[in-house]
């Protein structure tokens, strides 16, 4: 096992590698830059030559990222252009806590939702209870952000005054948007539940069960579950990443500190040092992510472990 | 408790009107003489050796001295309907931009703070939009209008003690105008400062000096009749912080040295920050309320409604169940305030001879100007919050000629002229006319209706056909300003203070338009150097005319929104100015101020909002 | 995972002595669930649509009237009309092709993609299922928005560059599918057996991996086909979406944002629609992954 996780470490250091060499060529080839953010009138050549000069956008490509790479290699992430007086590591270190309570609230909610009524529907196959469940995860999926923002803030916030409409505070806080980014996952979450269910539930040592007499509660949680887990944690556990780095939609109507901005503002600012670092950071996550669902594929399915051992 | 609110409810709507109407009347509340009754005892002594106790009843009228508010660190007494100190800060969301540097003079575009709280300007604007003196007392100009001499107050100093002086206003603006500041091009006027910010000359050489300690001497290119006014975005920085920290001092609450009214005490990037009254500060914006706190806030009417957020704009972009909400509650609507327009969208021509053939042909821009019908257009898609442009200048701005310039040729609808203008350079029915891009920078929803819109009168009206190329605000820059590689493009500009120059000076040759007009240039600079108001601004009318005829660009609109704060805001800066709007922010809009003029009174005429 | 397809056969056939073969089954499973009829009804519904939208309405999608703007659901515009006047319903018809081509044509291609890397993988193991393995790891953690971002940028938005940023991510899915399942398949039996028997790695692959994956990749494909929907709004909500004034659903949902409150046509019919594509196309994805699985209980 151990050989294992270092194998995949390995592994997940050159995909970061290689991301990074990407992401890095990809971010300097669109037109404009951290010069022109924001700017009306468009400086003169004169002055982008000294702002290059001064943060070493002169130098060459390769020259830049080598630089790049050895203070990345000490964690040091560099400081993001438009934000002078803090590093994207201290950045994303003090501003991750935030949105990942959030998102790991939404998530949890998510799942735990999604899969009850996915199990449900699925143990009711084609039942009104199953249609109902498939329509209540399609609706919440597909109903716009910016119809569920308005409702929640202004029913439950503005008018029944039960929770504030946003800002950072106490538990209160987070009610609302934990339940507009989690909701809609919960439907997806639901659908690949009952799918990874039935499909789980028509294997033959299922029949035998009942054949044996288990009754259904046993028979769904001790074996069909069982099964259906592994294709469900490949879908479920990247959700945690995925949510827990901040959604810039909630932060925004929500009022909220977080990440979620940064992964589309340091784009479009143009801002190097933040993008790399955060897209890094990101992909860290996810590569981890996965390395985690392997190791609990092990765990739980212990075929996997002994191919595993024969390749 | 249930009941109880909704009896107070009731109550408080028949007399709603009436308390609003009071309320916002803004009367001062006058003193109320008091009627106290007094027993007395008096006894009387008769010959007749009896006592007599006689009870009287005393009326004493006493006019006390008038009741007044808490007191402030500022020394600023508020008056006596305030609410408690606790309960007197401003709450703003963190800036947009979601970076940026600390001081005015650093960065402008990517700034952290949206006000003038620690850093005291030159100038600035009052409620009535005209520019009076914060820093200085007073201005001269030379007889030949090449200079100006600015009289510093003697009396200002920095948070921690050291007097402001002229040198450090020369400082200010050297290093600003030598490392890149990207608002430089806004003090191009001075003398110099092209050649210093290109890096052409060292900063001494630019045209700023202190001829004393508290008088500082600006020169500049040719005469500026609107020189008084670019101090409204002039703000001193202090030397020895940057001697002392460096370069991120205006950053950070351990080394912020302050020259305004408040002083940064909290600092947390992404998260929030703080600022509170920094009692040495001695200038003339006295601001009621004692702290300004910036966070993370939410967004949207409910937000507004729930006390969550202290303002809220309502304009085209808004969503419409939020302007039938506020029209529909009665505390909404005493709370909206209309706030002129500051900005035209216009569409320009990239003319440069071969760049994009048709396009250099006047006649051919002259026939995409006359197909579309923008009063229709405008008045439907932003539904009342935006007027048509017809020049570049916004409606209400000084100098305003809209009602000339309409009847010009480009701002007259007339799709019929407009095919034969098209026939006549070679494109009967718009065959054979190029497929152009209108690049559109970061449009929102009305602007992209409002682009689409003028794509399909376009198709509709000449047979052409226009692709739309929606870009953010970097590529758009690069492509369409830098590269002037955009065969059309649709942006808009605002002001950045009252005078018509603001939005003139961006046509000028060599500036950010992809169009070459030199003639137009040298009447416009010639115009804009006339010292005497009304001639300058005669042939200001005249510069603007011309430049509505050059066809390089067409002005479609200007959009204003209505802000609204809680009625229970009051003070002399948020009271209605000679036109009747009411500014937020401590003066006139289009500059920042420090929230002076403004306090927080009893909410009772909000009840009931919910 | 599923057994052998074909040991079910007789069991069909038992029960069933008038039809013969699995598809004959299958078709009477696939019938039998409701939703998975509706959702083929659909699709059938939806593509003639989008072909004959010209023929179906007096009505272009980009003319615009803006005296009629904002109008309710009527007899002449039954599904209102938008902030230019334009028809709704005109709109909606057209916005079924974008939705199609880009459902379709990125699903279709991140499935051949993502269906040859994972077989080759799967299969193969070793080095290559080392190589392929790394290749979906780059791309899953590709963060997909930077890519689209910036193709943005410097490309112009267009169907075609809509696709190739969709189909980036969408073939990581299928991939990671069918090599999970060539896997698994790789140690049964009877292919041991055939390899043992000689049979050349390319004949296993074609008759017996890929006709065990063809339930699999059908439902990955038809259930792809709601999430290039979705990430196809979500894209018009960052301003990507399709070229105006080609309309699409997500783009007409996007622009509802600031309306829906006092004209609710203006999302609710793109809303609809976009819920019942959704449905419908989950809904055929699982009838057909059912139909074709014999041993799902239903």
């Amino acid at each position: 096992m151990l050989a294992y996780i270092l194998r995949r470490f390995l592994g997940i250091a050159l995909t970061l590698l290689l991301l990074s060499i990407f992401t890095f060529v990809l971010s300097r080839t669109v037109p404009g830059g951290p010069w022109l953010q924001g700017v009306e009138i468009p400086q003169s050549p004169q002055q982008v030559a000294a702002f290059k000069a001064k943060y070493g956008l002169d130098k060459p490509l390769w020259q830049q990222y080598l630089v790049w790479l050895r203070n990345a290699l000490t964690l040091d992430l560099g400081v993001p252009f438009s934000m002078p007086e803090i590093t994207v590591s201290r950045l994303i270190g003090r501003l991750l806590p935030y949105s990942a309570l959030v998102g790991g609230l939404a998530a949890t909610l998510a799942i735990a939702l999604g899969v009850a009524l996915g199990i449900a529907s699925a143990a009711r196959a084609n039942t009104w209870l199953d249609n109902v469940i498939t329509l209540y995860a399609v609706f919440i999926g597909t109903i716009p952000s910016f119809v569920m923002g308005f409702v929640l803030a202004y029913f439950l916030a503005a008018k029944l005054g039960w929770f504030p409409t946003g800002g950072w505070g106490g538990p209160r806080h987070l009610v609302l948007p934990v339940i507009a980014y989690g909701l809609p996952v919960s439907g997806g979450v639901a659908r690949w539940t009952r799918q990874c269910m039935l499909e789980a539930m028509g294997s033959d040592y299922v029949r035998t069960a009942y054949a044996k007499g288990v009754r259904e509660l046993g028979v769904m949680t001790r074996h069909v579950l069982r099964n259906a887990l592994i294709p469900m944690i490949t879908n479920f556990l990247p959700l945690f990443p995925g949510m827990m780095t901040g959604s810039i939609f909630i932060e925004s109507v929500f009022g909220l500190p977080g990440l979620g901005k940064y992964f589309v503002m340091s784009s479009t600012n143009r801002d190097y040092p933040m993008v790399l670092g955060i897209t890094m950071f990101w992909a860290l996550l996810i590569a981890c992510t996965y390395l985690v669902t392997d190791i609990l594929y092990g765990i739980i399915d212990p075929r996997v472990r002994i191919a595993e051992k024969a390749a | 408790m249930a009941r109880k609110k909704v009896a107070r409810r009731r109550f408080l709507q028949l007399t709603g009107m009436a308390a609003a109407g009071a309320v916002i009347g803004g009367c001062a509340q006058a003193a109320t003489p008091q009627v106290v009754k007094e027993t007395v005892e008096v006894v009387v002594t008769k010959e007749v050796e009896k006592v007599v106790t006689k009870e009287v009843e005393k009326v004493v009228e006493v006019t006390p001295a008038p009741p007044t508010g808490p007191t402030n660190a500022l020394g600023v007494t508020l008056p006596a309907d305030a609410l408690p100190l606790e309960k007197q800060y401003v709450l703003e969301p963190i800036g947009e931009v979601g970076g940026g540097y600390g001081h005015i003079m650093e960065s402008l575009y990517n700034r952290a703070f949206e006000h003038f709280g620690g850093t005291e300007p030159l100038t600035s604007l009052d409620i009535n939009l005209q520019v009076y003196p914060v820093a200085c007392e007073s201005w001269q100009v030379s007889e030949d209008g090449l200079y100006w001499d600015f009289k510093l107050r003697k009396e200002l100093v920095f948070s921690d003690g050291k007097p402001i002086t002229a040198h450090d206003w020369v400082f200010t603006l050297r290093r600003a105008m030598s490392s890149g500041y990207d608002f430089g091009w806004f003090y191009f006027d001075i003398k110099n400062a092209v050649k210093v910010y290109n890096g052409e000359l060292p900063p001494e050489e630019l045209g700023i000096e202190a001829v004393d300690d508290y008088t500082l001497r600006i020169y500049t290119e040719k005469p500026t009749p609107y020189l008084p006014a670019l101090g409204v975005w002039f703000a001193v920085a202090p030397k020895h912080a940057y001697e002392q920290y460096g370069e991120n001092w205006a950053l950070d609450p351990q080394k912020y040295i302050s020259s305004g009214p408040f002083i940064l005490t909290k600092f947390e990037r992404g998260v929030g920050h703080k600022w509170e009254l920094n009692p040495n500060y001695k200038g003339i914006r006295r601001p009621y309320i004692v702290e300004i706190r910036e966070e993370n806030l939410p967004k949207g009417l409910p937000a507004y409604i729930a006390g969550d957020i202290q303002r809220i704009s309502i304009d085209a972009n808004s969503p419409a169940g939020e302007r039938a909400l506020v029209n529909a509650n009665p505390i909404l609507r005493t709370e909206s305030h209309p706030q002129p327009p500051t900005n035209t969208d216009y569409i320009g021509f990239n003319t440069l001879p071969g760049k994009f053939p048709p396009l250099d042909n006047p006649d051919v821009r002259l026939a995409l100007c006359k197909a579309i019908d923008k009063e229709t257009l405008v008045s439907e898609i932003f539904q009342g919050f935006a007027e048509p442009a017809w020049g570049i200048l916004p409606k209400g701005f000084p100098n305003y000629i809209g009602e000339q310039l309409k009847e010009l040729d480009p701002n007259v609808y007339d799709p019929e002229a407009a095919r034969q203008l098209l026939a006549k350079a070679g494109y009967p029915d718009g065959k054979g006319f190029p497929v152009f891009e209108m690049w559109i920078r970061q449009p929102d929803a009305s602007r992209m209706a409002l682009c689409e819109a003028i794509q399909a009168r376009w198709k509709e009206n000449l047979g052409i056909t226009v692709e739309l190329r929606p870009s953010d605000f970097q590529s758009f820059t690069d492509t369409a300003f830098k590269q002037k590689n955009a065969p059309i493009y649709f942006v808009n500009y605002s002001l950045d203070y009252y005078d018509p120059a603001t939005f003139l000076n961006i046509f000028r040759t060599g500036g950010r338009h992809p169009h070459e007009d030199p003639e137009w240039t040298a009447f416009y600079d010639e115009a804009n150097a006339i010292m005497d108001p009304e001639k300058r601004f005669a042939l200001l009318q005249e510069a603007e005319k011309r430049l509505v005829l050059s066809v390089a660009y067409y002005f479609v609109e200007s959009p204003f929104g209505i802000m609204l704060w809680p009625c229970n805001l009051k003070g002399e800066t948020v009271q209605p100015n000679k036109d009747g709007y009411q500014f937020y922010g401590g003066g006139g809009v289009g500059c920042f101020h420090a929230y002076e003029g403004m306090y927080w009174a009893d909410p009772a005429c909000r009840a009931g909002l919910r | 995972m599923s057994t052998a397809v074909s040991a079910a056969a007789p069991a069909v056939a038992q029960a069933q002595p008038r039809y013969a073969g699995i598809l004959a089954g299958a078709w009477r499973r696939f019938r039998r669930n409701k939703l998975a009829l509706f959702g083929l009804g659909y699709v059938v519904f939806i593509s003639f649509v989008a072909v004959a939208a010209p023929y179906l309405t007096p009505y272009t999608y980009d003319k615009i009237n803006p005296s009629i703007a904002l109008q309710g659901p009527s007899w002449s515009h039954p599904m209102g009309t938008d902030i230019l006047g334009r028809d709704m319903l005109t709109r909606i018809m057209y916005a079924a092709r974008p939705m199609l081509i880009v459902g379709f044509a990125t699903q279709l291609a991140g499935l051949v993609i993502g269906t040859t890397l994972g077989v080759l993988g799967g299969y193969l193991g070793g080095a290559v299922d080392w190589a392929v393995s790394r290749l979906v790891e780059l791309f899953s953690a590709l963060p997909w928005y930077l890519i689209v971002l910036y193709m943005v940028m410097v490309l112009s938005p267009s169907l075609k560059n809509l696709i190739l940023a969709l189909t980036i991510t969408s073939w990581v899915n299928s991939c990671r599918v069918v090599r999970g399942l060539s896997f698994s398949i790789r140690k049964l039996d009877y292919v041991e057996a055939a390899r043992a028997l000689g049979i050349p790695g390319w004949r296993i692959v074609i008759y017996h991996v890929l006709p065990q994956a063809i339930p699999l990749l059908l439902w990955t494909f038809a259930a792809g086909i709601p999430t290039a929907v979705f990430a196809e709004a979500g894209l018009s909500f960052l301003g990507m979406g399709v070229r105006p004034p080609q309309p699409s659903w997500g783009q007409m949902l996007a622009d509802a944002g600031n309306y829906w409150m006092y004209w609710p046509h203006m999302f609710v019919f793109p809303s609809a629609m976009i819920t019942l594509s959704v449905l419908a196309f989950q809904g055929l994805a699982d009838g057909l992954r059912e139909a074709m699985d014999v041993n799902v209980n239903i």
